[in-house]
């Protein structure tokens, strides 16, 4: 009992004097050590930025490492690592690291890396002396070299085949040979291509853009990644018709809706089939050919149909019109939709039509039975089928021999080729220029504008075929009074498109 | 003292491992029970007709499918299925059942009707109700509510059969904007130039799939009519399309 005590008294004490200590006031006079502060950054990448990659490329970065100490970088360690951070992977794709150097140099090729995909990067640097590390995180695209650029559909000796001139100016040929090795691109003189604007979700193949070859008797679609061949255009047709002779397919959206397309028409052998897009389930294929409001199908549509208000029209070669290209007919035009020309009976053939530079408004060069050309201007307003326009006959000389046509979509002008001569003809005036004569044994064949300031020319000398590259003012002119790139060593060029 | 403690000592040494012992796990025993199975592509009914189909066919199948609550067990089990009085089409004449049973180890069991062509129903609807009753091995399903989907419950279905065009109950609502008014003799044909013969799901009926449907039929008429002139209806009027 009296030992108890003792003990009960002493850890008493020892809680008052635990207690009193607690009272001392910390004088904070401490010396410290600066540690080494190490940041990471990547030129030209920003944090959590993306990097476009070319697939097989070698992704070379030389990361910028800071220091607050200025250490030897021999005592740190260096880890790149690697997910795939695409939209439509999981949450539980493997964590790869690639390199453990201080700088990357990898090739962006399978199996770690596949066309197409998005990858997380994430560079680690740690100081192994006092263990603190810096991060640098990024994303890198995988994408095709043939991404965006110009391509040159070609009638070569062994058969049709594109070229595409490149960012930078780098111009490649026979890519799809290069990407479909064996397979050729179809029987025949190719006959055009299409690269739609929208994206297609049409459940037969992929959601995204479409690229099209044509060929005399059929067609193909090819993967607009990869450009490899997805599929002969039959498989785009509930029930393809007997005689397959593509002539143009466009896409179209609803005014205001542009994430995908609503709307397809195929022209094949002149005769129009369309495909009606949607979030139904099912593939959206194209169906039988389409007749006129009369059900006869004695027409000739134009290969391109071009946005309306809510559908489509087309031309009709042979009845001289246009029709409004509906579900399931080519319908006529109301009454009132134009005061000065009577679009269910122009009496005059359509030689060439495109945008202009106003919106919904579309310039048609139209051919009486005399050989003049006329100049209709279709206006679509932007709430109904009414519809305001002009037509007048066109002050442009040479026209009648007139190769090849081009709209500029950023002042209203229409340039024109004719042999060797190119014009430029000026709506708002009714006159014309001739702002530049190629080579004597040119003769233009393609004029294409790529927004308002590029226009891309092709020529044809019987022997060779040569691109020629412009920069237009916005005023429609020029900029140096010539062409600021030739690129040669073409074949004779059968259609020119921007693909981006 | 010491000899009570001792005897409380053992009998709470004895209710402790009593308490050891394993009990049974309480586990919800439910009744096996059986229903129709109802999707948007597996309605309350089935409206069949031969009249869309080549004279040499003279059966045809359609599914009945079941689905069961509760846990599936390790031997096949009967389903109690009533033929209501109701019925006009006969069982073992124009139709006879599959095997009703939901197999070991199944949740869900299609039972085939086989429909029988008789000369009957070239001028007779002929009806054929069902109810699921109980049996040995099920009680009947859940009782749901008829819906603008569903008019009947999940303990009904309705197979109807005949031999003459029926006129879609689809018609109306989501096919006469493509194909304009219903006659007999259209409906004919443009099953004989589509080859279509489903329309009464809503995946018969996409837009993609009508407007293929109404090309294909205005087209045809084209050419029925360059052959032979106008093309006339049951009813005397000129068929057309919209």
């Amino acid at each position: 009992m009296i030992r108890n005590q003792s003990l009960y008294k002493s850890l008493l004490a020892a809680s008052l004097l635990t207690a009193a200590a607690a009272c001392y006031k910390d004088k904070g006079n401490y010396s410290y050590t600066e540690t080494n502060t190490v940041t990471v950054a990547i030129s030209n990448i920003e944090t959590n930025g993306t990097l476009n990659v070319n697939q097989a490329d070698t992704l070379r970065i030389t990361p910028v490492i800071t220091q607050t100490l200025g250490k030897d970088e021999s005592r740190f360690a260096y880890e790149w690592k690697i997910f795939d951070n695409s939209p439509t992977s999981s949450y539980t794709e493997p964590r790869i690291v690639v390199s453990k150097s201080r700088d990357l140099k990898i090739p962006i090729i399978a199996p770690n890396f596949t066309l197409g995909q998005r990858y997380r990067f994430s560079y680690k640097v740690t100081d192994t002396v006092t263990q603190i590390t810096a991060m640098y995180t990024f994303n890198v695209q995988v994408v095709n070299r043939f991404a965006t650029g110009w391509v040159v559909l070609q009638d070569l000796p062994n058969g049709g085949d594109f070229s595409m001139i490149l960012p930078g100016d780098v111009v490649d040929h026979k890519i799809f040979a290069q990407t479909n090795p064996g397979t050729p691109l179809g029987s025949g003189t190719p006959v055009r291509m299409d690269i739609p604007f929208p994206s297609v979700d049409d459940a037969i193949s992929s959601p995204g853009k479409k690229f099209f070859v044509y060929h005399p008797n059929g067609g193909i679609e090819l993967d607009y990644t990869s450009l490899k061949k997805r599929y002969d255009l039959q498989t785009m047709f509930f029930n393809p018709p007997a005689v397959l002779k593509p002539q143009g397919i466009s896409y179209w959206t609803y005014p205001n809706q542009v994430a995908y397309a609503s709307f397809g028409t195929f022209v094949s052998n002149r005769k129009v089939y369309i495909s009606e897009m949607g979030g139904y389930p099912g593939a959206k294929k194209f169906g039988s050919e389409l007749a006129m409001a009369n059900n006869s199908n004695d027409y000739e549509a134009a290969p391109d149909a071009w946005q309306g208000i809510s559908w489509p029209i087309v031309f009709d070669h042979k009845n001289k019109r246009f029709h409004i290209v509906r579900p399931t007919k080519l319908d006529n035009f109301p009454d009132t939709v134009s005061t000065v020309a009577n679009l269910n009976n122009l009496k005059k053939d359509l030689v060439y039509m495109d945008e202009s530079n106003i919106v919904r408004a579309y310039n048609a060069i139209l051919k009486d039975d005399a050989g003049q050309r006329h100049l209709l201007r279709i206006t679509f307003s932007s709430t109904d089928y009414i519809l305001t326009s002009f037509i007048q006959a066109m002050n442009a000389p040479d026209i009648e021999q007139a190769t090849a046509f081009a709209s500029n979509p950023t002042s209203p002008h229409v340039f024109y080729g004719a042999g060797n001569k190119l014009y430029r003809y000026e709506v708002t005036s009714n006159s014309s220029t001739q702002p530049f004569t190629f080579p004597a044994g040119e003769s233009i064949t393609h004029i294409r504008f790529r927004g308002g300031p590029e226009m891309l020319v092709a020529t044809w000398n019987g022997t060779e075929g040569k691109l020629y590259r412009f920069t237009i003012s916005n005023t429609g002119a020029i900029s140096t009074g010539t062409y600021i790139k030739e690129y040669t060593g073409f074949g004779k060029v059968i259609d020119l498109k921007y693909k981006g | 003292m010491r000899t009570t403690t001792y005897i409380l000592s053992c009998i709470t040494a004895v209710l402790l491992l009593a308490a050891c012992k394993k009990a049974e796990e309480l586990k919800y025993q439910e009744d096996p029970r059986v229903y129709f199975t109802k999707y948007v592509t597996n309605p309350d009914s089935i409206i069949y007709s031969f009249a869309v189909q080549p004279n040499d066919v003279t059966t045809t199948t359609v599914p009945l499918t079941f689905r069961i609550m509760g846990t599936a067990v390790n031997r096949d089990r009967v389903i109690n299925l009533q033929v209501d009085d109701s019925s006009t089409a006969k069982l073992g004449y124009h139709f006879t059942l599959g095997k009703l049973v939901i197999p070991a180890g199944q949740y869900q069991a299609e039972v085939p009707v086989t429909i029988y062509r008789k000369p009957g129903l070239k001028d007779s609807l002929l009806n054929a109700y069902f109810t699921v009753k109980e049996s040995a091995d099920f009680k009947p399903g859940y009782d749901d509510y008829a819906s603008s989907l569903n008019k009947k419950t999940r303990l009904q279905y309705k197979i109807t059969v005949n031999d003459y065009l029926l006129k879609p109950t689809s018609w109306e609502c989501c096919i006469a904007g493509y194909l304009g008014a219903y006659s007999a003799t259209k409906f004919r044909f443009v099953i004989l130039v589509t080859g279509k013969t489903s329309w009464d799901s809503g995946l018969d009926r996409t837009p993609g799939i009508m407007n293929f449907v109404t090309t294909t039929a205005k087209n045809a008429l084209r050419d029925y009519e360059a052959a032979n002139g106008p093309m006339l209806d049951e009813n005397g009027q000129v068929i057309t399309f919209p």
